[in-house]
């Protein structure tokens, strides 16, 4: 207690700052000494022809999916905003579900003996309309849909709390007592109000857009392979010119994400101008309202049927085409999961919950130690704005090449650092927001008081937030528990979380084991967010 | 026209409002007054259409002899002031006013300068509004009523916000517009100042 009473008094914001700044600078410098100095390598790119097409489908699949994402996740906002209550939990529970067996769940439904299928041929027999084998096009459209929709959820949990911030049912009175329409209300005041707000998230998902593997790899079309695809092959690859090949490629996307967040910008802009001219005559909200219901219900459904099928997978012992159940069950997908990952299982939990804890920890001392220090809480704002932005697997690839270049600290050293810096900026950005919401007064009151500030933490600050702390741990925790590249980048495959297993499992073992897995995967976050859901109930709107 | 008739409005059980009937005609100017918490906002608002939950209401809204309770609140044909009136932070000050023109006009900006103009406003236009002092925030919000030519308007406290001397100009523009339009208005004010002594009064 004595030694974080120092900290929270002394000038240990400074410190913390000069290290984490030394630290992004160095992550950044190596990326850019990396791709400067071998500048020479990018003239590879003309001898890889599928470069183009991988550039182009990597731009215009993330950019789609990323409008997609904002549209549904503003109609479904909009439709619970107006619902007097909903379970938060149940939106919770979907952002925790994880991306590898989202991804695996989505390739099962649309498989040729896959959900679909078998649902088409209760009805059509064994002469199923849509199946057939899938081409770039049918690919990429898969991968819009999924990665709009799986980032649904966390738009929705986000821009809730900011139709509250904003007032939106204020705006919506105001708009109709100047006699005009709830359409206009709802998309020439409340949607781009809303849609600046969300500027932040929206960054976030372009960014996430931009350097996932699960999806690019599992959902994305293979010829060409999307470009993140591509990154991590070069990474693993002996051949020399696909290594130098890599390079080209950081820059690559890096312009490309650069590129998608100036266009969604600039759509941003236009459509804003457009919208905020317009006088729409429609006589109310139904059928947004509607819509925004609808796209509600295919969420929780395609998220619950992948679920469900992944649950009947696990147990299933045979499942021929084209039943809709399995005709016998075991245990057996299981009993190879316990018997071979369970000490991965409960380490993974251990590192994820210590990273979480730690990282609440860091960030509550940070934001305590900076808040009287005006420009440090700028800085700190930029610099976990720029660990968030840069796209996860070129910040992953720089920390590798820190590694081997500085040669000291263990591979899993290194590994912790890696999760620890990228859950910093989410638990930074929700604990300031927590602080942002707290009524100043309070403080303010207890500095009347004179109440010293490590006082004021303990004993109005924690018990006030302690809700809040606790869903922080539960993010922060589940980003954590699914991180999956640090596995692969930095310790190039010897050491890894679950997530990492889960995947491997779906490209070698039996389906059942690999879904028992994905079952085991999504346990861990789930029983986390179910108990915090007993604290928190409803979310008021 | 605005007709109100049997009015009556509870909080649980208490009845903040009882058998309150009334009639303003066009261009008349009537002062809705009343001690703290006597339900007067909340009688605007019921008027406007804008029922909150924790109230009950009962009574018939007529505006030019139509009943309207069962419109929505932009069919009603009747327009509000609230008390923390709300300028739409993505739009600068002009833009504010130019949204809040009826929809069969076109959008008018030199009518729109020349109201900020006679409120010495002007220089506000391309302003953006979280620039605005809440003086300076609740006249334009003023302005922005006086260009939605109302038939029937309710004004919450409209003259706050504002020092004395402001005070005087903008109630001149504001009687002086609203008597221009020969539009029906409720004003609620707890500020005997406010009241002018040709407005007639309503008691709560």
């Amino acid at each position: 207690m004595n030694g974080l009473r120092h900290l929270i008094k002394s000038n240990f914001s400074y410190w913390i700052f000069l290290v984490l700044f030394g630290v992004i600078a160095l992550v950044i410098g190596n990326i850019c000494y990396q791709v400067i100095s071998k500048l020479d390598t990018h003239f590879f790119l003309i001898h890889f022809n599928d470069l183009l097409s991988s550039i182009s489908i990597t731009f215009f699949n993330n950019i789609i999916a990323t409008i997609l994402a904002v549209i549904i996740a503003f109609l479904i906002t909009n439709y619970l905003y107006n619902k007097k209550s909903f379970k938060s939990s149940f939106l919770i529970i979907l952002i925790s579900f994880p991306h590898i067996s989202y991804c695996i769940g989505i390739i099962y439904l649309f498989a040729t003996s896959g959900f679909f299928a078998r649902l088409f041929a209760l009805f059509y027999g064994n002469d199923i309309p849509f199946i057939s084998e899938r081409g770039d096009t049918s690919s990429s459209l898969i991968y819009v849909i999924s990665l709009a929709l799986r980032e649904v959820p966390f738009l929705v949990l986000i821009g809730l709390s900011v139709l509250k911030k904003i007032n939106a049912l204020q705006i919506q009175k105001q708009v109709l007592v100047l006699g005009h329409s709830n359409l206009s209300a709802l998309l020439c005041c409340i949607f781009p109000i809303w849609l600046k707000s969300m500027t932040l998230p929206i960054l976030i998902i372009v960014t996430f857009c931009f350097s996932n593997y699960e999806f690019s790899s599992i959902l994305g079309p293979q010829f060409p392979h999307m470009i993140n695809v591509k990154i991590i092959d070069s990474w693993y690859s002996t051949n020399f010119n696909l290594a130098q090949q890599m390079n080209s490629l950081i820059i690559i996307t890096i312009l490309s994400s650069i590129l998608a967040l100036i266009t969604l910008y600039t759509l941003m802009q236009i459509l804003n101008g457009y919208l905020k001219n317009q006088k729409f005559l429609g006589f109310g909200n139904y059928n947004l309202f509607l819509l925004g219901k609808i796209f509600y219900f295919i969420v929780i459904a395609l998220f619950m049927i992948i679920l469900f099928i992944t649950s009947l997978l696990s147990i299933s012992e045979s499942w021929f085409f084209p039943t809709i159940m399995p005709s016998s069950f075991s245990l057996r997908g299981f009993d190879y999961m316990v018997s071979n990952y369970l000490w991965l299982f409960f380490s993974s939990i251990f590192i994820s919950s210590v990273i979480s804890i730690l990282c609440l920890l860091f960030v509550v001392i940070l934001i305590e130690t900076s808040k009287d220090t005006k420009n440090i809480y700028k800085f700190l704002f930029v610099i976990s704005l720029m660990i968030l932005v840069m796209p996860q697997n070129i910040m992953l690839i720089s920390i590798a090449n820190l590694m081997e270049q500085l040669a000291f600290f263990s591979v899993s050293l290194w590994f912790y650092f890696s999760l620890f810096i990228y859950i910093v900026p989410y638990t930074y950005f929700m604990l300031k927001q927590s602080y942002d919401d707290l009524n100043p007064q309070y403080i303010h009151s207890s500095d009347i008081l004179g109440i010293t500030r490590f006082k004021s933490f303990f004993l109005i600050k924690l018990p006030m937030m302690f809700n809040d702390f606790l869903l922080i741990f539960g993010v922060s925790f589940s980003v954590c528990f699914y991180q999956f590249l640090q596995g692969i980048i930095v310790t190039k495959g010897e050491r890894g979380l679950f997530n990492n297993e889960v995947f491997i499992l779906f490209s070698g073992e039996s389906i059942q084991t690999a879904s028992a897995g994905s079952m085991m995967n999504f346990l861990p976050a789930a029983l986390i967010f179910m108990i915090i859901s007993l604290r928190y109930r409803y979310v008021r709107v | 026209m605005l007709e109100c008739k049997n009015l009556n409005i509870y909080k649980e059980d208490i009845i903040l409002i009882e058998n309150k009937s009334f009639i303003i005609q066009k261009s008349e100017i009537y002062t809705l007054t009343g001690m703290s918490g006597a339900g007067k906002s909340t009688l605007l608002k019921y008027i406007c259409g804008i029922e909150q939950k924790s109230f009950t209401y009962k009574g018939e809204i007529l505006v030019n002899q139509q009943s309207v309770n069962h419109l929505p609140t932009n069919q009603r044909g009747v327009r509000m002031i609230f008390q923390n009136d709300l300028l739409f932070s993505h739009m600068n000050v002009i833009e504010n006013l130019l949204f809040a023109m009826p929809l069969k006009e076109k959008n008018n900006k030199e009518e729109a300068l020349t109201l900020l103009s006679q409120l010495k406003l002007d220089h506000l236009s391309y302003k953006n509004i979280n620039t605005l002092s809440g003086g300076e925030y609740s006249r334009i919000c003023l302005v922005r009523m006086i260009i939605n030519k109302p038939n029937v308007l309710l004004v919450d406290e409209p003259f706050n916000n504002l020092d004395k001397k402001t005070k005087n100009i903008t109630k001149d523009f504001f009687y002086k517009n609203i008597s221009e339009m020969n539009c029906a208005t409720l004003i609620v004010s707890h500020n005997l100042e406010d009241i002018y002594s040709n407005d007639k009064i309503i008691e709560l």
